[in-house]
Protein backbone atom coordinates (compact mmCIF):
# COMPACT_ATOMS: atom_id res chain seq x y z
CA UNK A 1 0.00 0.00 0.00
CA UNK A 2 1.20 2.90 -1.06
CA UNK A 3 2.35 6.25 1.82
CA UNK A 4 0.07 8.57 0.32
CA UNK A 5 -3.99 7.66 1.56
CA UNK A 6 -7.17 9.71 0.00
CA UNK A 7 -10.72 9.99 0.31
CA UNK A 8 -12.02 9.50 -3.18
CA UNK A 9 -13.93 6.24 -2.35
CA UNK A 10 -16.05 8.42 0.40
CA UNK A 11 -16.26 11.28 -1.59
CA UNK A 12 -17.24 9.48 -4.60
CA UNK A 13 -19.75 6.56 -3.06
CA UNK A 14 -21.43 10.27 -1.42
CA UNK A 15 -22.55 11.96 -4.79
CA UNK A 16 -23.57 8.44 -5.99
CA UNK A 17 -21.10 8.10 -8.70
CA UNK A 18 -19.52 4.75 -9.84
CA UNK A 19 -15.76 3.99 -11.02
CA UNK A 20 -16.29 4.38 -14.42
CA UNK A 21 -18.47 7.37 -14.03
CA UNK A 22 -15.92 9.05 -11.94
CA UNK A 23 -13.13 7.98 -14.66
CA UNK A 24 -14.59 9.07 -17.43
CA UNK A 25 -15.21 12.33 -15.51
CA UNK A 26 -11.23 12.65 -15.42
CA UNK A 27 -10.36 11.04 -17.77
CA UNK A 28 -8.90 7.91 -16.58
CA UNK A 29 -10.47 4.32 -16.44
CA UNK A 30 -12.25 2.56 -14.19
CA UNK A 31 -9.14 -0.28 -13.06
CA UNK A 32 -7.47 3.53 -12.29
CA UNK A 33 -10.15 5.06 -10.19
CA UNK A 34 -10.43 1.65 -8.24
CA UNK A 35 -6.20 1.23 -7.95
CA UNK A 36 -6.32 4.79 -6.43
CA UNK A 37 -9.39 3.86 -4.03
CA UNK A 38 -7.10 1.07 -2.93
CA UNK A 39 -3.99 2.95 -2.60
CA UNK A 40 -2.28 1.13 -4.84
CA UNK A 41 -1.60 3.84 -7.52
CA UNK A 42 -0.80 7.44 -6.84
CA UNK A 43 -2.17 9.71 -9.39
CA UNK A 44 0.14 12.46 -11.37
CA UNK A 45 -0.85 15.94 -9.80
CA UNK A 46 -2.63 16.58 -13.00
CA UNK A 47 -4.64 13.68 -12.52
CA UNK A 48 -5.03 14.67 -8.75
CA UNK A 49 -6.42 18.17 -9.39
CA UNK A 50 -8.60 16.74 -11.98
CA UNK A 51 -10.40 14.66 -8.77
CA UNK A 52 -10.09 17.93 -6.42
CA UNK A 53 -11.69 20.02 -8.62
CA UNK A 54 -14.52 17.39 -9.69
CA UNK A 55 -15.29 17.29 -5.42
CA UNK A 56 -15.12 20.92 -5.51
CA UNK A 57 -12.27 20.59 -2.52
CA UNK A 58 -8.60 21.42 -2.80
CA UNK A 59 -5.88 18.64 -3.25
CA UNK A 60 -4.83 18.40 -0.01
CA UNK A 61 -8.15 18.09 1.42
CA UNK A 62 -8.32 14.52 -0.69
CA UNK A 63 -4.90 13.28 -0.66
CA UNK A 64 -2.73 13.18 2.71
CA UNK A 65 0.75 11.90 3.57
CA UNK A 66 0.60 8.87 5.82
CA UNK A 67 4.05 7.44 5.17
CA UNK A 68 7.10 7.86 7.86
CA UNK B 1 -10.63 -7.00 -16.28
CA UNK B 2 -9.85 -4.06 -18.68
CA UNK B 3 -10.46 -3.67 -22.55
CA UNK B 4 -6.69 -3.52 -22.85
CA UNK B 5 -5.68 -6.48 -20.88
CA UNK B 6 -8.23 -8.78 -22.74
CA UNK B 7 -6.34 -7.67 -25.54
CA UNK B 8 -3.18 -8.63 -24.08
CA UNK B 9 -4.20 -12.21 -23.24
CA UNK B 10 -5.45 -12.74 -26.85
CA UNK B 11 -1.88 -11.98 -27.93
CA UNK B 12 -0.18 -14.09 -25.19
CA UNK B 13 -2.52 -16.76 -26.81
CA UNK B 14 -2.30 -15.94 -30.36
CA UNK B 15 1.81 -16.24 -29.62
CA UNK B 16 1.72 -19.44 -27.58
CA UNK B 17 -0.41 -21.34 -30.59
CA UNK B 18 1.41 -19.95 -33.69
CA UNK B 19 5.02 -20.31 -31.69
CA UNK B 20 3.99 -23.02 -30.13
CA UNK B 21 3.77 -24.78 -33.39
CA UNK B 22 6.45 -22.95 -35.19
CA UNK B 23 9.09 -24.16 -32.33
CA UNK B 24 7.98 -27.77 -31.68
CA UNK B 25 8.19 -27.85 -35.83
CA UNK B 26 11.48 -26.30 -36.18
CA UNK B 27 12.74 -28.90 -32.74
CA UNK B 28 11.37 -31.77 -34.87
CA UNK B 29 13.32 -31.06 -38.08
CA UNK B 30 16.42 -30.41 -35.82
CA UNK B 31 16.05 -33.50 -34.01
CA UNK B 32 15.33 -35.25 -37.92
CA UNK B 33 18.31 -33.58 -39.66
CA UNK B 34 16.21 -31.58 -41.61
CA UNK B 35 18.30 -28.66 -42.73
CA UNK B 36 15.02 -26.80 -45.37
CA UNK B 37 15.88 -23.15 -45.09
CA UNK B 38 13.00 -22.50 -47.21
CA UNK B 39 10.49 -24.61 -45.47
CA UNK B 40 11.90 -23.24 -41.75
CA UNK B 41 10.98 -19.92 -43.70
CA UNK B 42 7.72 -20.70 -44.79
CA UNK B 43 6.50 -21.70 -41.35
CA UNK B 44 8.47 -18.48 -39.81
CA UNK B 45 6.43 -16.26 -41.82
CA UNK B 46 3.14 -18.34 -41.35
CA UNK B 47 3.43 -18.10 -37.93
CA UNK B 48 4.11 -14.29 -37.87
CA UNK B 49 1.35 -13.59 -40.09
CA UNK B 50 -1.33 -16.06 -38.07
CA UNK B 51 -0.37 -13.90 -34.99
CA UNK B 52 -0.84 -10.59 -37.03
CA UNK B 53 -4.11 -12.50 -38.00
CA UNK B 54 -5.13 -14.00 -34.73
CA UNK B 55 -4.63 -10.50 -33.12
CA UNK B 56 -6.45 -9.02 -35.20
CA UNK B 57 -9.31 -11.24 -34.92
CA UNK B 58 -9.06 -11.27 -31.06
CA UNK B 59 -9.06 -7.68 -31.00
CA UNK B 60 -11.99 -7.18 -32.71
CA UNK B 61 -13.90 -9.69 -30.66
CA UNK B 62 -12.56 -7.89 -27.45
CA UNK B 63 -13.82 -4.47 -28.86
CA UNK B 64 -17.45 -5.69 -29.62
CA UNK B 65 -17.65 -7.41 -26.52
CA UNK B 66 -15.97 -4.83 -24.29
CA UNK B 67 -17.41 -1.57 -24.74
CA UNK B 68 -15.65 0.06 -21.43
CA UNK B 69 -12.17 1.68 -21.30
CA UNK B 70 -11.55 1.78 -25.09
CA UNK B 71 -10.20 5.29 -25.29
CA UNK B 72 -6.38 5.87 -25.35
CA UNK B 73 -4.22 4.98 -22.33
CA UNK B 74 -4.18 6.85 -19.54
CA UNK B 75 -0.80 7.84 -17.29
CA UNK B 76 -1.46 4.55 -15.30
CA UNK B 77 -1.71 2.30 -18.09
CA UNK B 78 0.99 4.33 -19.84
CA UNK B 79 2.83 3.18 -16.45
CA UNK B 80 2.19 -0.69 -16.42
CA UNK B 81 3.17 -0.79 -20.11
CA UNK B 82 6.86 0.84 -19.85
CA UNK B 83 7.24 -1.48 -16.46
CA UNK B 84 6.20 -4.39 -18.83
CA UNK B 85 8.31 -3.06 -21.64
CA UNK B 86 11.45 -3.05 -19.25
CA UNK B 87 11.04 -6.33 -18.07
CA UNK B 88 11.09 -7.45 -21.57
CA UNK B 89 13.81 -5.70 -22.62
CA UNK B 90 16.11 -7.44 -20.37
CA UNK B 91 14.50 -10.60 -21.58
CA UNK B 92 15.83 -9.30 -25.50
CA UNK B 93 18.83 -8.58 -23.93
CA UNK B 94 19.61 -11.81 -22.69
CA UNK B 95 18.27 -13.39 -25.86
CA UNK B 96 20.28 -11.42 -28.67
CA UNK B 97 23.17 -12.14 -26.75
CA UNK B 98 22.19 -15.91 -26.66
CA UNK B 99 21.71 -15.50 -30.25
CA UNK B 100 25.26 -14.28 -30.87
CA UNK B 101 26.42 -16.89 -28.61
CA UNK B 102 25.10 -19.48 -30.61
CA UNK B 103 26.95 -18.26 -33.60
CA UNK B 104 29.97 -18.39 -31.80
CA UNK B 105 29.72 -21.67 -31.04
CA UNK B 106 29.48 -22.51 -34.53
CA UNK B 107 25.58 -23.45 -34.82
CA UNK B 108 23.68 -23.36 -38.31
CA UNK B 109 22.29 -20.30 -39.38
CA UNK B 110 18.89 -20.99 -38.83
CA UNK B 111 19.60 -22.62 -35.38
CA UNK B 112 20.82 -18.99 -34.98
CA UNK B 113 17.38 -17.67 -36.20
CA UNK B 114 15.63 -19.73 -34.24
CA UNK B 115 17.24 -18.57 -30.98
CA UNK B 116 17.01 -14.83 -32.05
CA UNK B 117 13.14 -15.60 -32.57
CA UNK B 118 12.82 -17.39 -29.09
CA UNK B 119 13.87 -14.26 -27.52
CA UNK B 120 12.09 -12.04 -29.39
CA UNK B 121 8.75 -14.74 -28.66
CA UNK B 122 9.48 -14.65 -25.07
CA UNK B 123 10.42 -10.85 -24.49
CA UNK B 124 6.49 -9.97 -25.96
CA UNK B 125 5.17 -12.90 -23.83
CA UNK B 126 7.10 -11.11 -20.73
CA UNK B 127 5.79 -7.44 -22.10
CA UNK B 128 2.10 -8.91 -22.50
CA UNK B 129 1.86 -10.97 -19.64
CA UNK B 130 3.85 -7.94 -17.43
CA UNK B 131 0.90 -5.76 -18.50
CA UNK B 132 -1.55 -8.29 -17.53
CA UNK B 133 -0.32 -9.07 -14.11
CA UNK B 134 1.11 -5.62 -12.96
CA UNK B 135 -2.93 -4.15 -13.25
CA UNK B 136 -3.38 -6.62 -10.11
CA UNK B 137 -0.64 -4.94 -8.08
CA UNK B 138 -0.18 -0.97 -9.13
Amino acid sequence: MLPIANDVRERREARGLSQSELGAAIGVTRQTVAAIERRLYSPSLEVAFRLARHFGCGIDDLFRWEGG
Amino acid sequence: MSFRQKIALTSIAALLLMYGWYFAEAWRAHEAGEVGVAASLGRAVLAVTGVAALQAIGATLVAIFSRQDRGPMDERERLLSARAQQGAYWVLLTGALAAAASGFLRLSALDVANVALLAVVLAELVRYGGYVLLHGVA
